[in-house]
């Protein structure tokens, strides 16, 4: 993102958790600004004052009862974050944010989880509702936050998002059911305007109205009637979006395709520009591309990306699937190495990562797909490869980490007992004293592959511990899980140190 | 006034004398051109007829009075003036038996002002003769109490009109005027020229059957209508080769004069947009599937599908070269189905190689059979049953028996089909196991509806089923206890279709569009639950490149047909909001009008782009025959209007499919385990979620009742309570609520349920006027009872029930399953109340309150103010359910014995003020069971389920502390 003098340039360091600022003439880095966690997206208001950044997944523990991501607001001149902006409860996966030419508002797109209840269904956005949420820029707060799905379909993965030079439309790509919301913009702000914040006790209350008062309105799957027209792009994976005058290109990841929409016209025209040969998938990129692709699901509400995020890692968040029983969420885990690290789930009710994928397919997209499908997105799993984690120091442990090595695998600590192996985990169950009430069996967790560990908090099996330290000490059961309540508060941090660069 | 007559003379002749379509000659070519002036003419007349006139008059206003609509609302509205009239002109004199009038009946004040009417006939319209003054007495007339007309016997007397008026100073407004003529049933009155002594500002503008055409409008719709069809077609050669006669059509349309010149160039610019309409890119396939039938005998929405009522005659044909003006049909049944029978409504197969039909064989004796019930005396064949053929009409195969009627058969994504079937049967539990038994006994007794009927007409129950493409693996996926229609696959993969909620209400309007999964989950309302305009959402059907649905808006008492709706299901689920209209001149058939020309059987090319079947009929209602051959087969294009496709003069045409492949929509999973305990589980989030007046932790428990189907056919025998057609009922008990508000319980699949949400007093809060059901091994989850259903559940901590075992369902008071008044209610007075209130009581004011067995259930519905009486058919009338409007919590009589100061002593304890409230809140039945074989079905149900029940600790305790 380049400040609007063009005189600094603005870097998302996604795995850092941080945000670079170039200074663009003298072509150097010049300061490090931390946000919360993965920073995806930022945006800079005409001012040049603030930046904007979206925490792609939340920082903290997941088993509480508020659960959601936050935007940072960046004060540029003082170089560090002046407000953390929550977005509404169950909000994860942030993705792009942009300021609207006035520089009034910022769109975020975003999921919306219903992560609270059993995933027994899917319609009317049980599981998984897609949003954009709009902040006031002038108060820096949340102004509302709206429901991009309708009633009977959803519109999975909000991506991209972009404003017509006027601030009239706002388009945000939906990059799991290929296509394109075009949004009168001041409409819907009329529209959010005319929402009461309470009730008045005086006037009859509209008994069928979905957004009774503002807070309703993040649950109303019909707010955006008559306010946004949902346009099918002809492509797959519409991530990226570039604006101008009163048309928009859209870039699609897989389908490798290019799309010229003219959003002035109605109804809105879409042409696709061809780019040449199309290059041939291999079967992991297919598989990736059926990970992410919500028209498989029952009404394109989610695609196994709405959980796992585009690269089948982590949403942060808890989910009650019925594999278990009902009223006992558990954690959502990373799939790197899912084929290599059976049995699959928490509870190892799935036997191995074949059979998890499938099962997730009839339960989570709750459609039956071809094999091919099935077989494909094994694949991609299979061809995760884990990224080296930040706290490495020129891909080596640093000094802190090499000192938590040697606890890792002391004897009297115990944690490689179980976390063995390249993966580092036995493959086995084990009861670590981590059972919580509603846990049934109580002693049988299977253990966890640590690779990759520094990005898929929370940890345990129902995210309680927002970092390792946790595990470690507050979440630790009469030494149950490794023995660490002789380790001084300096071995934890090396110990924890080691584990977050695996 | 005739011209309407003519119109239909004029077509009838055309059809007859021309043929239907053209061949080589060009005497046949020139016929086929005036049939289709003939029907372009009819077309613009129609539109007249029902058109908004620029300045209202009284004609215009009296033909409401005549029109064929009884809603209970004034059709007609005079201003106050001194005896105000109303006449109706009958075209000649007839000798008259009967004038029958329906009073306003929405308002009482309203309805008393008719109660002097005279009727006064005349010859000439000058000279009148009174031959009737009413009494003084009220009447009403669509609504309770009466539900019928008052009706005036006329002797020896002959008329060509006939006029109501009020003597003295008044307003005349009735809902409708029936003319009998002697010897015969029929309404004469009928859409006749009506007038009325003055307009008032109630008046309004009916459809009227006189009115004339305004050509020049019309040639200027039709050109504006062209402008339009053009414009995509920018540049294309079908546009180019008609821009030059586009042009003269739009120089001639600036120089218009005339209406004759005018109605000239209206024919030229139809026979245009013909040219436009039959070169558009969406007719891309060669031929189309349809079916010649003769519609049945009875026109009823329910009764339109059984075999009895069939009427001989068609086939399944192909349509070819409908674009050409050559058209050809072939018949693709003739050589499989030689014998006399009726087809009905196919479907094609996603690959458009092989067809499901129905037929059954017309037996010309069965419709005057007195008993139907027996069914000895009805042949399995005068049953429709399911046939696949292929394309070619090679390889007949059928794929039902038994004497059911099974049909309306579609593919499903997977390779199944799903059919209507009314071998749900009496069931109280419906599966798999129910469904088997229909094929080791092929005649069991079917279930009923609940309003009307006899054994020469039982109105048996259809529901949705499924089976293997051989017809193996037969599954009832919904045990709904009331009709459902016309079920069609979604683009989402899920079954559109109808269904008929009437628990606790009124049975008229509630025809609905819902959605239910492929293996019987998740019934979910599309669209109008308690809609009441249309009555009937008919054959919704998804729309190709769109979100959107199309569907038929069709009476209760006719068969499917009426007016086109498009549905936007993203825009909501009732009212006019999610519908836009697409044939706006043609009225809701029977809630707002009886239309003379009906659309049916839309198949959706795009969503302004239909293929139909429309005709002008006028014998549509029930008591009446549909003509052999109304209706024909059209591309119909919203805002243009109908090009005729195919007509056969000898009968109908209907069902138009393209004979093209269709994408087959996803394929659903199913967690449903059929073969595992019968019974699942529900799931609700927050049950006061939608409630304004009370909070999480207020609602205490759930009550669930059952609905045992009717098993006899005729309406309140046995009198079940206060409404005439009340639903079975069984409280099955209740369940906790969680200080959140979430629930989680278990509950018995195959079974249809409602749930009512009881305080802390046990009185109920809101109650349900659908069902819902549950499939075996499945939880079904819910935001709440009474949340919008636009809405997603909104966030909340994790559900307090769902931390625990799902609840197992406590019963009721004893004589609550069943429902049963001598049971529930009758011990409780015989041990406190019917010391006094007897009436051989000493204390005489009490004993008039008579609570002994033979009168209690009388003196307690009917007393108090509001009586409960009054309280349900309150309730019954309005449809819907309002918080805090059940009867209990606003019966007068609970609160006299509820009351903590006590009733000359008399202190009820909890249990029995349960018994009350549990009566009162299922709508104060006196029984729940339509026979003591369903009785005892029930009780040994209980037995089975006796996992899912909390028995009371000790059975009958509540009984026995009462002896």
């Amino acid at each position: 993102m380049l400040s609007p003098d063009g005189r600094q340039l603005y870097v998302c360091n996604r795995f850092d958790n941080d945000v670079s600022v170039f200074d663009l003439v003298a072509l150097k880095e010049v300061r490090r600004i931390a946000v919360l966690r993965e920073p995806f997206s930022a945006a800079v208001t005409p001012d040049g004052r603030r930046l904007l950044v979206t925490n792609h997944v939340h920082p903290g523990r997941s088993d509480v009862d508020v659960v959601a991501s936050s935007v940072s607001v960046i004060d540029l001149t003082a170089g560090a974050v002046l407000k953390e902006i929550p977005l509404p409860n169950g909000s994860t996966l942030l993705r792009d944010i942009r300021i609207s030419p006035d520089g009034r508002y910022a769109v975020v797109a975003h999921i919306l989880a219903r992560f609270h209840l059993p995933t027994t269904q899917i319609e009317r956005g049980w599981i998984n509702t897609n949003a954009g949420s709009i902040i006031d820029l002038a108060e820096l707060r949340l102004l509302n936050t709206v429901l991009l799905d309708n009633i009977d379909s959803g519109a999975a993965t909000p991506w991209a998002v972009g404003w017509s030079r006027d601030g009239k439309r706002l388009l945000v790509t939906h990059a799991g059911t290929h296509e394109l919301s075009v949004v009168d913009f001041p409409v819907l702000l009329a529209k959010l305007a005319k929402v009461p914040v309470e009730l008045d006790p005086g006037k009859p209350v509209d008994t069928t109205a979905a957004s009774r008062t503002a807070a309703d309105v993040p649950n109303d799957l019909s707010f955006l009637v008559g306010v946004r027209q949902r346009v099918k792009l002809p492509g797959k994976g519409p991530r990226s979006l570039a604006v101008a005058g009163h048309r928009a290109w859209v870039a699609h990841y897989f389908s490798d395709t290019l799309n010229e929409v003219d959003f002035a016209s109605d109804p809105v025209r879409v042409q696709c520009i061809p780019l040449g040969p199309v290059p041939r998938m291999t079967a992991a990129r297919i598989g990736e591309s059926h990970f992410n692709d919500a028209t498989i699901c029952f009404q394109g509400w989610q695609a196994c990306s709405s959980c796992h995020s585009h690269d089948a890692r982590v949403d942060g968040l808890n989910w009650d699937n019925l594999n278990d029983g009902i009223g006992n969420p558990k954690n959502v885990k990373s799939l790197l190495f899912a084929h290599e690290t059976p049995p699959s789930m928490w509870l190892g009710v799935r036997s191995n990562a074949y059979v998890a994928v499938r099962a997730g397919i009839r339960h989570s997209l709750f459609t039956v797909q071809p094999p091919e499908v099935a077989e494909a997105i094994d694949t991609f799993f299979q061809s995760l490869k884990p990224m080296p984690g930040p706290r490495l120091v020129n891909g080596r442990l640093s000094a802190a980490a090499e000192r938590g090595k040697a606890l890792f695998f002391n004897e009297t600590v115990g944690c490689a007992d179980c976390h063995k192996g390249a993966l580092y985990t036995d493959l086995r169950f084990h009861d670590v004293g981590t059972a919580g009430k509603v846990d049934q069996p109580k002693d049988r967790f299977d253990t966890p592959s640590l690779i990759e560990i520094w990005r898929s908090g929370p940890y345990l099996h129902d995210g309680r511990a927002a970092t390792l330290r946790d595990v470690l000490t507050t979440f630790q059961n009469e030494d149950q899980h490794g023995a660490t309540s002789h380790l001084t508060p300096e071995q934890i941090d090396d110990l924890a140190e080691f584990l977050l660069s695996l | 006034m005739k011209s309407s007559r003519r119109e239909s003379l004029v077509l009838a002749l055309a059809l007859a004398g021309f043929g239907a379509h053209p061949s080589a000659g060009t005497e046949a070519a020139s016929a086929w051109t005036r049939l289709l002036e003939t029907e372009w003419l009819l077309e613009a007349q129609l539109r007249a007829e029902s058109q908004e006139p620029a300045m209202l008059l009284t004609r215009d206003d009296a033909a409401g009075g005549c029109d064929g609509v009884m809603n209970g609302q004034w059709g007609f509205h005079t201003a106050e003036e001194e005896n105000p009239w109303w006449q109706v002109d009958l075209g000649e004199v007839f000798p008259l038996a009967q004038v029958r009038i329906w009073n306003r009946s929405d308002s009482e004040e309203a309805a008393k002002r008719a109660r002097h009417f005279r009727i006064l006939i005349s010859n000439d319209g000058e000279n009148w003769r009174q031959v009737h003054q009413h009494d003084g007495i009220l009447f009403y007339g669509y609504h309770m109490p009466d539900r019928s007309a008052l009706v005036v016997k006329l002797a020896n007397s002959e008329a060509r009109f006939v006029r109501v008026q009020l003597p003295g100073k008044s307003i005349l407004h009735l809902d409708e005027v029936e003319v009998i003529r002697s010897g015969q049933s029929e309404n004469v009155a009928l859409r006749k020229p009506a007038d009325q002594s003055s307009l008032s500002p109630w008046s309004r503008a009916h459809p009227r059957s006189d009115r004339p055409v305004d050509w020049i409008a019309e040639a200027r719709r039709v050109t504006a209508s062209l402008e339009r069809m053009m414009k995509p077609a920018d540049g294309t050669p079908a546009a180019l080769s008609v821009s030059k006669d586009f042009s003269r059509i739009q120089t001639k349309l600036l120089t218009i004069g005339d209406a004759a010149s005018a109605q000239a160039l209206y024919l030229e610019a139809r026979a245009l947009q013909r040219r436009l309409a039959l070169a558009s890119p969406l007719l891309d396939f060669d031929a189309i599937l349809f079916t010649k039938r003769v519609p049945g005998s009875f026109n009823h929405m329910s009764d339109q599908y059984y075999g009895w009522w069939s009427r001989p005659g068609g086939g399944i044909y192909l349509l070819r070269g409908f674009a050409s003006g050559d058209p050809a049909t072939e018949c693709l049944t003739d050589a499989s189905f030689k014998e006399p029978g009726s087809f009905l409504r196919p479907a094609l197969s996603f690959d458009a190689r092989k067809i499901l039909f129905a037929w059954c064989k017309h037996y010309p004796e069965l419709a005057k059979e007195k008993d139907k019930l027996n069914k000895a005396n009805v042949p399995e064949d005068a049953f429709y049953h399911i046939f696949e053929m292929n394309l070619d009409g090679s390889g007949v195969r059928r794929l039902t028996r038994g004497k059911y009627d099974n049909f309306d058969a579609r593919y499903l994504p997977d390779g199944r089909i799903v059919f209507l079937s009314t071998r749900r049967g009496q069931a109280l539990q419906v599966g798999k196991s129910s469904a088997a038994a229909t094929l080791v006994t092929n005649d069991l007794p079917d279930c009923y509806v609940r309003c009307g009927g006899d054994a020469s007409r039982p109105v048996a129950v259809y529901t949705l089923h499924t089976m293997n493409a051989d017809g193996g693996d037969l599954t009832p996926i919904s045990p709904f206890e009331m009709f459902e229609w016309e079920p069609s696959v979604a683009p989402d993969g899920t079954i559109l279709y109808s269904r008929w909620d009437y628990v606790d209400r009124d049975n008229m309007p509630y025809m609905s569009v819902w959605s239910i999964n492929p293996d019987g989950t998740n019934a979910r309302l599309v669209y109008g639950n308690y809609t009441q305009a249309p009555h009937c959402a008919f054959e919704p059907r998804g729309i190709p490149g769109s979100r959107k649905f199309v569907f038929t808006a069709s009476g209760h008492h006719s068969q499917t047909m009426g007016s086109l709706v498009l549905l936007d299901p993203a825009a909501g689920t009732e009212g006019k909001e999610p519908v836009t209209r697409l044939t706006p001149a043609t009225p809701f058939p029977e809630i707002e009008g009886w239309p003379r020309a009906f659309y049916a059987n839309p198949w959706p090319l795009s969503e302004r782009s239909h293929l139909v079947s429309w005709g002008v009929e006028e014998t549509v209602r029930e008591g009446r025959t549909r003509p052999k051959n109304g209706m024909g087969l059209y591309l119909f294009n919203a805002g243009a209007g109908l090009e005729l496709l195919y007509r056969d003069p000898e009968i109908s045409s209907m069902y138009p499919i393209p004979v093209k492949a269709q994408p087959k929509p996803p394929v659903l999973a199913s967690s449903v385990q059929w073969d595992g305990p019968q019974e699942g589980r529900f799931l609700v989030a927050d049950v006061t979620r939608g409630l304004t007046t009370l909070r999480p932790g207020e609602v205490k428990a759930l009550r669930i009742v059952a609905i045992p189907a009717k098993t006899q056919p005729w309406m309140n025998q046995p009198g079940l309570g206060l409404t005439r057609d009340d639903p079975g009922k069984a409280v099955l008990g209740t369940v906790p609520v969680e200080a959140d508000g979430s629930a989680y319980f278990r509950a018995p699949s195959g079974v249809a349920l409602f749930f009512q949400a009881l305080d802390g007093r046990g009185l109920a809060v809101q109650t349900m006027r659908s069902a819902t059901h549950v499939q075996p091994g499945q939880t079904l989850s819910c935001t709440g009872c009474h949340d919008s259903r636009k809405e997603s559940p909104p966030p909340s901590k994790p559900l307090l029930a769902s931390l625990r075992e799902p609840s197992r369902i406590t019963v009721g008071p004893e004589g609550s399953w069943t429902m049963r008044f001598d049971r529930l209610i009758q011990p409780v007075l015989d041990a406190e109340c019917v010391r006094c209130h007897n009436p051989d009581s000493d204390d005489v004011e009490a004993g008039q309150f008579d609570l002994t067995p033979a009168r209690s259930y009388h003196s307690l519905t009917h007393s108090g103010h509001p009586s409960l009486n009054d309280l349900v058919l309150s309730a019954y009338r309005a449809g819907v359910s309002a918080e805090g409007q059940n009867p209990a919590m606003q019966s007068s009589v609970l609160r006299l014995l509820a009351d903590p100061a006590g009733h000359f002593g008399v202190h009820l304890n909890r249990a029995s003020l349960d018994r009350f409230s549990t009566w009162m809140d299922t709508y104060a039945q006196r029984a729940g069971v339509f026979s003591s074989v369903q009785e005892r079905e029930l009780e040994r149900l209980r037995l089975a389920w006796a996992d899912l029940l909390i028995e009371p600790a000790a059975p009958h305790a509540a009984a026995r502390r009462l002896e």
